[in-house]
């Protein structure tokens, strides 16, 4: 049985690179390469500990700070706990802005229909389209990590093709517009990912609601696979 | 005990779900329980609201509805969140189906058996804009249905939609679209026994939305599905309960040990706080893994290490005011919390 597509994509290649170049800025900085401890809180931080402890230990981390603290914390002072926006790639630049760490959302497209202007969305009907339109209904919610603060605000991609969420997200659903795209059932839908392809950013995610980077990946629900990737 | 706790109050629950069943009788309780039943815990929950007084139950995906046939629940399960692919396993499991387009039905009509046919509830779109035919779609849908059902493959008991929970005046222009839809059902020759839209706004104000059941979540958990009235004004108590120790204490600030790793929300508001006893602190910063707090007009200081914070819930700030706090609803507090923390049943 499979079930609808809801993904959290981890590119282990990419955070592998990035994790050994922090690595060796704390050696460079003075850190012994025996004291690097990499946080792995809270399912590191949603990423997930099966998908992330392997790319940690390739890139030199000896030692893991748990939900049960540090795994072998004999001497607390002979570990360097790297901070972990920086760890896990949302390292502030100067004006505050974050990077966008590893990691790719994705959701799927459970039903397409084409509105007339003026058609009112969701829950309080806070959103009505200014075209005639083709909205598209996303089988994830905020139960799954899209924070309901993106409501009527978040750029979300679907295929070649850009929306916005129109309307309240739900607890398992939200509507995107789509204007004159054309969109399928069955597409996938992409709440974050890569900048370099075009996708929507975590960073921009978090400027919008104001929830930091890696709140926002610890807040990926239950339901949602992770997996990692190559790509 | 040094970790975060969630506790589940069984005894309001059942008050919760006895109001409400005895409010909108004869209409029943088809009982909200999607997403680990608003992260309360889907099994327990269940077993409890059926002796309150609900009568099915509305899980949202197939998969959690394997899951309570397999914890021995043979109440009806109203599923309409799913890949097509899933459609045989809920028919598999008897579970009935929230349609809202042809493929679906085809699907449901060919793996369907007059031995065992798929149980369907047909989707109006009655100005949500979620799923649900639309107008257009509706009578085709319809029909389509019907040939099927004479086949013997699907049996079409139920008609249903979901509300925008926007105005008085919106449910009723929706309800109007709705009965419009039930009427083009029968039409075509099908016999809908189980006509269904309300979920808890419209279910509380609104006689006219109940129909046959009300599909209640939020409310049943104590949590008010309005701004006002409140959960205590509509006689409904706070079901989840989270709280935390005091872990580390210092002369002007106190850290508690739970964070935004465990599903607590975070918010860029300052007006935010935590009870210990019968006294308030102020949050001023959440992390991971901890929050810190300060004392608030004159509560006492030093709190005491190992103290339980309530973050909420009974005896605490209620989730409708954290979420007001962040900038959000009850609703996504409680779902928010992670299922990993423990939970106590009582
Ligand atoms: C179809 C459907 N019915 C009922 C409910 C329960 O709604 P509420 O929690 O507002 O009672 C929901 C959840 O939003 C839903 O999607």
């Amino acid at each position: 049985m499979t079930e609808l597509v809801r993904r959290l994509i981890v590119d282990v290649a990419r955070f592998e690179q990035h994790a050994r170049e922090v690595a060796n800025q704390a050696i460079s900085n003075g850190a012994s390469a025996e004291s690097l401890c990499a946080d792995v809180r809270a399912n590191a931080y949603g990423h997930s500990l099966d998908i992330v402890e392997p790319v940690f230990t390739m890139s030199g981390f000896r030692h893991f700070l748990t939900d049960e603290g540090c795994a072998s914390a004999a001497h607390e002072e002979e570990h360097i706990v790297i901070d972990a926006e920086l760890l896990y790639g949302f390292a502030r630049d100067d004006n505050g802005h974050s990077l966008d760490g590893f990691t790719r959302f994705v959701g799927e497209v459970v039903n397409v229909k084409r509105v007339p202007a003026g058609q009112r969305i969701s829950y309080g009907y806070t959103y009505s389209t200014a075209t005639e339109s083709t909205v598209a209904l996303i089988g994830l919610g905020y139960a799954d990590g899209v924070a309901r603060r993106a409501s009527s605000v978040a750029p979300i991609r679907i295929g070649e093709h850009d929306g916005t969420i129109a309307g309240r997200i739900a607890m398992d659903q939200f509507v995107v517009d789509m204007g004159d795209a054309s969109v399928r059932i069955g597409d996938e839908a992409i709440i974050w990912g890569s900048a370099a392809l075009g996708h929507p950013t975590i960073s921009n995610l978090s400027a919008l609601t104001g929830i930091p980077p890696l709140a926002l990946t610890s807040l990926v629900g239950y339901r949602v696979h992770r997996e990692s990737s190559q790509a | 005990m040094t970790t975060p706790l969630i506790s589940i109050s069984h005894a309001n629950l059942r008050h919760n779900v006895a109001t409400l069943a005895s409010r909108v009788a004869p209409s029943e309780v088809m009982m909200a329980v999607k997403t680990n039943a608003y992260g309360h815990g889907l099994v327990e929950v269940c077993q409890t609201a059926l002796e309150a007084g609900a009568t099915s139950f509305a899980v949202l995906e197939i998969a959690a509805a394997i899951d309570l046939r397999n914890a021995g629940i043979s109440a009806p399960l109203f599923a309409w969140l799913f890949g097509d692919d899933e459609i045989p396993a809920g028919i598999d499991h008897q579970v009935d189906l929230g349609i809202s387009r042809r493929e679906q039905l085809s699907i449901a009509g060919a793996y369907g058996k007059p031995t065992n046919p798929a149980i369907v509830h047909l989707k109006i779109d009655t100005g949500l804009t979620r799923n649900g035919a639309t107008v257009n779609q509706w009578p085709s849908l319809c029909e389509e249905a019907a040939r099927l059902e004479k086949i013997g493959n699907i049996r079409v008991v139920g008609v249903w939609t979901h509300l925008a929970d926007a105005t008085p005046q919106d449910d009723e222009d929706a309800l109007e679209l709705f009965r419009a839809a039930v009427d083009i059902a029968r039409q075509a020759g099908l016999t809908p026994s189980i006509l269904h839209a309300g979920a808890s706004s419209a279910g509380l104000r609104s006689d006219a939305s109940r129909l046959d059941a009300v599909r209640f979540g939020i409310a049943a958990y104590g949590v008010s599905p309005f701004d006002s009235p409140t959960a205590n004004d509509l006689g409904l108590r706070p079901v989840m309960t989270v709280s935390a120790p005091v872990t580390h204490v210092t002369a002007d600030h106190a850290l508690v040990g739970i964070g935004f790793g465990h599903g607590i929300l975070t918010g860029d508001n300052d007006e935010r706080f935590v009870r210990i006893g019968s006294d308030t602190y102020r949050v001023t910063d959440i992390g991971v893994d901890s929050m810190r707090i300060v004392p608030f007009e004159n509560s006492p200081w030093p709190v005491l290490l190992g103290a339980r914070a309530i973050i909420f819930g009974d005896g605490g700030p209620s989730a409708e005011q954290l979420g007001a706090w962040c900038g959000t609803i009850g609703d996504e507090v409680v779902t928010s919390v992670s299922p990993h923390i423990r939970r106590t049943h009582n």
